[in-house]
């Protein structure tokens, strides 16, 4: 018999006490059991929680855009600075000793290049050390360090020219525990964050104790008691509150997190998910991302001195920012290094010597800076057309372009020099392209190239002026039984009436009229009243027709000023329809990017090089002759001050009323640049076409490999000797002879009298001798 | 039904061209070859300058065609191409694959680029007239065709290869 009823006996009619105890008991047991099961109810609806948010998370990375790769193969044309150039841009470190990946040595034309393991569009590539033997501008040889065998083909990892941030301003870069992340980086991480982290169960009472007398000793907090699967449960899960719910629901979720996945998996999530740094609206997530931002390498580059550094961010990424507070994290990061000694991961002599390195840090936040803003608006808007911004922003995907660093720098460099002897209005842009694959290599949108604003080379358009001469002259030479090179065509007066029914006399730029001149000539010295003459005789229609086919603008009204350029281009429009000329005819639509791939590398879509027929190749072979006349001896003579004539540029000035604009558009045997010069304002300029855009390409071109133009003719087209007064055909030791292709079958049917003599007088040189 | 047999006879001549036209090789190797072979077999001078060997892009490139996979063939002949644009026989094989892939069009301005760079290698452009004139009559012209044929015909005969 239980005390109770004794109790109730010895209380005799205690029954309602009795009752009230039963009930009370029972209450209790109910309370106990809703709390138990309420309990478990929780932690089950936690665990689910985690779980589901652990497994299925997706980390938010911002879209990397690349430059495209450099091709390394034996005899290449390429000088040893545009090499240095490139290396500097994909953030290669000039080094003095064997270079490891993502480091180069250079003593003169020999080069030690160790390239990083690389996931191209299609394909892996391995890191690989490589000696380069330069002799002037050309790769002599080229050999694998290690084994000494020629390498026939390698591409050096590209540089990051940019990055499409996701909405939220969250940004990483994903790291692999195995294989990206420096054994050093990890112990300094757990002695001074969490040094129970490969024995505890998610939260260490032991190191709460350990923190706690670490910071009494050393008189200031050292070392912090939450375990890092406790910093990374607060960081997915929770809200920044100090409060014990808090707490207490960290502490669940940590042991939860750890039963479930282990040391291994949740200390990768860490290493992505802490927060180390803040770039403007960006915050730099991740120990991946945060090497690039401060060091502007890759995490498994980066020496002990800065892998402490990263490691001391994590306790205050502002209050130790070593950009901001140079001294405070230096200080930070001497901590880190002594607690690794204390800890037995690192010897004190390696310690001490650590200590004495420099912070390293860039002076500018390492792949970050966005250097390129106008090629990027290129990018972007071409994009835009398969993808939606979020799509774009949010799952990591890698983007490959066409941008070649050096021939970017070229064109910056050139634009900024020439602009600076002018006024300081004045304003340019610069479009380069590759002549066979339509791959735009540079894009350059003003004075100011770092200043993502009013982007010239797309979105300025201005009257093309005499850049639209080709058009009329190609109409002209793809009607062979008409027009040669050599037919005589008037550069005379001409009185027409413009578009509001007014009298318009087209001038020539000198004033002056040369009567007959070979058609060539009205070209190769841009005659304005000879190209109309021309192309009224042809007929607007045709003209229009051809620079259509071109893949130039055509306006919606047609009037005879379009035969003067009186029609808005922008730059890249212009680089379009002279890519088709520079590619003897076969047009291609110019491309900005190569491939999109997802943070795997499969290949999301590719953009492929596609041809196209703008003109037959033979009048597009004899006006690329008249082109190249212009440089020879044309309006752009003066470019031989940059250019050796043996490249056989091709190209045409452009100047419009007034000198509000300078064109210049010129191609070599693989680069088409286009460069206009002139004001926001539309005020006058006081340049030419060669004494305002001409100069920025050939101060461009200088520094770029040349490629000379092949002027072997096609099939069907010879070169033969002509009287340009005339435009007969005369023999090479005539007066003023000049050599011309013609097509087959199409040659001039007159023979000059100095032929006639000439023939006669064979005959008689040869029967006198 | 014309066009059933027209595009059979077409189909079946194709694959003959791409398949049969290199009398030196393989004739299982179809279509995409070394750009070396011209300057080994015809013993025609070549410009040594700036010259690639990009003969494993080729054999890569001629892999994934036979696999199956034209759109990685020809991102692999367009590396090649860039590297070594003047190589007539990049283009060529360019043309092939997209050949293949039954975008005619292009294969006959392709096999028109690589004829703009062949010079005076022979056999390179008579395997572009004929894959010229088989684009043609896969678009259904027949006089086109077979004026590509008679551009064919009329190439000063070459030295032979073998």
């Amino acid at each position: 018999m239980s005390d109770a009823s004794r109790r109730s006996k010895k209380a005799g009619s205690g029954g309602a006490q009795r009752r009230w105890r039963r009930w009370y008991g029972v209450a209790l047991g109910t309370c106990l059991t809703i709390g138990v099961i309420g309990g478990a109810g929780y932690v089950y609806w936690l665990d689910r929680w985690v779980t589901r948010e652990f497994e299925g998370r997706r980390w938010s990375v911002a879209a990397r855009v690349f430059a495209r790769p450099l091709e390394l193969f034996p005899n290449r044309q390429l000088s040893p600075d545009n090499l240095e150039r490139e290396l500097r841009s994909a953030n290669y470190e000039r080094v003095d000793a064997e270079p490891s990946p993502g480091q180069y040595s250079r003593s003169q034309q020999r080069f030690h290049v160790h390239t990083r393991d690389f996931q191209f569009s299609d394909g892996y590539q391995a890191g690989q050390p490589l000696v380069l033997r330069f002799e002037g501008d050309h790769l002599r040889s080229f050999r694998h360090a290690g084994s000494g065998e020629s390498l026939t083909l390698v591409r050096i990892d590209p540089a990051v020219i940019g990055r499409i941030q996701p909405n939220h301003n969250e940004d990483r870069e994903l790291v692999r525990l195995d294989k990206d992340v420096p054994r050093s980086l990890l112990e300094a991480l757990i002695a001074v964050e969490d040094q129970g982290y490969t024995d505890h169960f998610g939260v260490d009472p032991a190191g709460i104790l350990r923190a706690a007398w670490a910071n009494i000793r050393a008189g200031s907090v050292v070392q912090g008691g939450s375990t890092l699967t406790q910093q990374l449960v607060k960081n997915l899960y929770l809200s920044n509150e100090r409060a014990l719910g808090r707490k207490i629901n960290e502490a669940i979720m940590a042991i939860l997190l750890d039963a479930h996945y282990g040391k291994a998996p949740i200390l990768q999530a860490y290493l992505n998910e802490v927060y180390l740094g803040q770039d403007g609206e960006r915050a730099i997530h991740g120990f991946g991302l945060a090497s690039r931002f401060y060091f502007g390498r890759p995490l498994d580059e980066i020496a002990l001195a800065e892998q402490a550094l990263l490691v001391a961010l994590v306790k205050g990424p502002s209050r130790y920012d070593p950009r901001e507070h140079p001294e405070r994290a230096r200080q930070r990061r001497n901590t880190v290094l002594s607690v690794m000694v204390d800890n037995g991961y690192l010897d004190a002599s390696r310690a001490r010597e650590a200590k004495t390195q420099p912070l390293g840090v860039t002076k500018e936040a390492g792949d970050e800076t966005l250097p390129h803003p106008a090629f990027m608006d290129l990018v972007r808007r071409h994009l835009q057309r398969d993808y939606a911004r979020q799509a774009l922003a949010n799952d990591g995907i890698r983007v490959f372009t066409t941008l070649a660093p050096h021939v970017q720098q070229a064109a910056e460099t050139a634009l900024r020099r020439r602009l600076n002897r002018w006024h300081k209005r004045m304003e340019g842009a610069v479009v380069s392209v590759d002549v066979d694959t339509g791959e735009v290599e540079a894009i350059v949108g003003g004075r100011d190239t770092r200043y993502a604003g009013f982007n010239r080379a797309l979105a300025a358009r201005r009257p093309m002026g005499s850049l639209i001469k080709p058009a009329i002259y190609l109409t002209a030479l793809a009607r062979p039984g008409q027009y040669g090179l050599a037919t005589p065509i008037e550069d005379q007066p001409i009185t027409l009436q413009d578009r509001r029914g007014e009298r318009w006399r087209p001038a020539n730029y000198d004033g002056d009229y040369l009567g007959s001149i070979p058609l060539w000539r009205g070209l190769a010295e841009s005659r304005n009243a000879a190209t109309v003459r021309l192309g009224l005789d042809l007929g607007l229609r045709a003209v229009v027709s051809t620079l259509d086919e071109l893949g130039g603008r055509v306006p919606d009204t047609v009037y005879p000023s379009l035969l003067l350029g009186a029609v808005d281009q922008s730059p890249l429009g212009v680089a379009r329809f002279y890519q088709s000329l520079a590619a003897e005819g076969f047009r291609t639509p110019l491309r900005s990017v190569r491939a999109v791939t997802d943070s795997e590398g499969d290949v999301l879509s590719r953009y492929e090089l596609e041809l196209d027929r703008a003109a037959p190749d033979r009048p597009v072979y004899l006006a690329n002759h008249a082109l190249e006349r212009v440089v020879s001896e044309g309006t752009a003579a003066d470019l031989s001050n940059w250019i050796d004539g043996e490249v056989n540029v091709a190209g045409k000035t452009g100047t419009t009323n007034d000198h509000r604009d300078s064109w210049f558009a010129g191609f070599t045997g693989d680069r088409l640049g286009v460069v206009w010069v002139g004001r926001d304002d539309n005020a006058r300029t006081g340049l030419t076409g060669s004494s305002g855009a001409m100069t920025v390409w050939g101060e461009m071109f200088s520094r770029l490999e040349l490629r000379p133009r092949r002027v072997d003719p096609p099939a069907g087209v010879k070169r033969i000797w002509v009287d340009p007064g005339t435009g007969k055909r005369t023999a090479e030791n005539c007066a003023g002879a000049v050599r011309l292709p013609y097509i087959d079958g199409r040659s001039p049917q007159g023979r000059s009298d100095c032929l006639q003599r000439n023939e006669g007088d064979g005959w008689l040189q040869e029967w006198l001798r | 039904m014309a066009s059933l047999i027209r595009a059979i006879v077409g189909t079946a001549l194709a694959v003959l061209i791409l398949a049969g036209c290199a009398p030196t090789k393989d004739p299982g190797e179809a279509g995409i070859e070394d750009p070396e072979d011209d300057a080994r077999g015809a013993g025609e001078p070549t410009e040594r300058e700036g010259e690639v060997d990009v003969s494993e892009l080729v054999a890569q490139a001629q892999a994934a065609s036979q696999g199956g996979d034209h759109q990685r063939a020809a991102g692999l002949l367009e590396r090649a191409v860039r590297v070594a644009p003047r190589e007539a026989r990049i283009w060529q094989n360019l043309a092939v694959v997209r050949y293949r892939q039954g975008r005619y069009e292009e294969a006959q301005t392709l096999a028109q680029r690589s004829n703009r760079l062949a010079g005076e290698k022979q056999a390179l452009r008579e395997r572009n007239w004929a894959l010229i004139s088989a684009a043609r009559r896969q678009l259904g012209d027949e006089a086109g065709a077979q004026e590509a044929e008679q551009r064919r015909d009329a190439l000063p005969t070459r030295d032979t290869e073998s």
